[in-house]
């Protein structure tokens, strides 16, 4: 199911290793894969979805 | 029993023959044999015995859904008896109990429209593997006879295509060739409409290094960098990457899908055309019986076998059991010492960083740098 959820919180990580929290609406993200891998690593976050398992390689 | 890690995927050999030869397949051209020995399609009483077990699996971890994925060999060389047999005592034993995701991972060759009728009753999903246009596909994936694949796989991803089997279409599977041209490769592939695309490394060890492997000039990692950069910078997105996706998610603190990169566990299993449980079958690339495991369905639960330690030591996918220098580099998050298979080498099995070490780092330190300096200026402005 996918998260509704707007203006949700995220931890940006910059690249000097310090954090910032800012809020998000997922709709305003671009159509784009950075936007697209935003969206999918809130919505893990958000609805607690994020496991640390991984699948088979050789097939899609 | 709760120590048990259970599994959620099964790669499930229907078939051992294929109608391709691939001169890179793990299966029948590098390390192992054992493919010699197995029968050629999974018999049905094998089949029932493993849906079983599945359903099992299922109930007692209490899981919501499983993911089956049907390989070979060529899957579709089963015959569609066998194959519809198979996913109907497969939704029959987890009905009630899980979900259960069907997929086949095929060349392509053989697709017809009575496979996708068939495929279409059952709602099972297709992956095609292609490595590009007719120049780039016939490089490695010929017939044994050496006759192209091509015109087959394209007539295949055709019917895939048409609106009433749009929907079975998942991706397309590339195996990286670095001689080739990776924007012409990536645009060969978008023209078959993908909705999804995954480029794997040719399986290889210490041992038995990659083509061109050359750790100062990084080949693969530029190659894939080429189609990163054109693809992220797309106004548009213009299919999925699994591997580029998975570099970017985890950099932005999500996990992988895949277990080609990330420390995440792996959560599947794969069951041979015979009944046997065997490790991940990428192994069969470094040694003879490298993904056996000596157990099968018609014995043992699926519990007994994540009990055993090679098991739970094949499946960790933690920083314990990659290589000290893996473990000091500031990429082990993201890379995850790569695939198991490719840290393989003769005397120090696999406590070793991957073949592809040196590719990997400067593939996963451009697409990290990428990410996160993109997201941080996307989310200022969005803040």
């Amino acid at each position: 199911m996918k998260t509704t959820a707007s203006d949700v919180e995220f931890d940006v990580v910059n690249l000097s290793g310090s954090t910032s929290t800012v809020a998000v609406d997922l709709d305003d993200l671009p159509d784009t894969a950075l936007g697209e891998s935003l969206r999918r690593v809130l919505r893990d976050v958000v609805d607690g979805t994020l496991s640390d398992i991984a699948g088979f390689s050789s097939a899609i | 029993m709760s120590e048990v890690r259970p599994f959620r995927e099964w790669v499930v050999k229907v078939a051992q023959p294929c109608n391709l030869a691939c001169d890179y397949c793990y299966v029948y051209e590098l390390r192992d044999s054992s493919w010699r020995d197995k029968p050629r399609v999974m018999a049905p009483e094998t089949a029932e015995r493993l849906a079983g077990r599945i359903a099992e699996h299922a109930r007692v971890h209490a899981l919501q859904e499983v993911r089956i994925v049907l390989h070979g060999g060529e899957p579709l060389l089963a015959g569609r008896e066998r194959i519809e047999h198979l996913v109907t005592v497969l939704r029959s034993a987890l009905h009630g109990t899980a979900g259960c995701d069907i997929s086949l991972q095929s060349n392509g060759t053989l697709l017809d429209p009575l496979w996708l009728e068939l495929f279409r009753r059952h709602q099972v999903s297709v992956g095609v593997s292609l490595d590009g246009d007719r120049g780039t596909n016939d490089l490695h994936r010929r017939s044994r006879n050496g006759r192209s694949s091509y015109t087959a796989v394209r007539r295949g991803l055709e019917l895939l295509r048409q609106p009433e089997s749009r929907a079975l279409y998942r991706g397309l599977l590339c195996t990286v060739d670095v001689t080739t041209d990776p924007t012409a490769v990536y645009e060969a592939l978008l023209s078959h409409a993908p909705r999804a695309v995954d480029f794997l490394l040719p399986h290889a060890t210490w041992e038995y290094p990659p083509p061109h492997h050359d750790p100062r000039r990084t080949p693969y990692a530029r190659w894939l960098l080429t189609v990163f950069d054109r693809w992220y910078s797309a106004p548009h997105r213009e299919t999925r990457i699994r591997l580029f996706e998975d570099i970017m998610d985890l950099s932005l603190g999500g996990r992988a899908r895949s277990a080609s990169v990330g420390l995440g566990e792996t959560d599947f299993i794969v069951v041979e055309t015979d009944g046997t449980m065997e490790l991940p079958d990428s192994l069969k690339a470094a040694y003879e019986g490298a993904a056996a495991t000596g157990m099968n369905v018609f014995d043992h639960d699926f519990d007994a076998l994540a009990r055993r330690p090679d098991v739970v030591e094949a499946r960790d996918g933690g920083p314990e059991g990659l290589a000290e220098e893996c473990r000091r580099c500031p990429v082990v998050n993201i890379c995850g010492g790569g695939l198991r298979t490719h840290r393989y080498a003769p005397g120090t099995g696999f406590a070793n960083p991957s073949v592809y070490t040196a590719d990997l780092r400067v593939l996963t330190t451009h697409i990290r740098d990428r990410a996160l300096a993109d997201a941080a200026a996307l989310l200022g402005r969005a803040s």
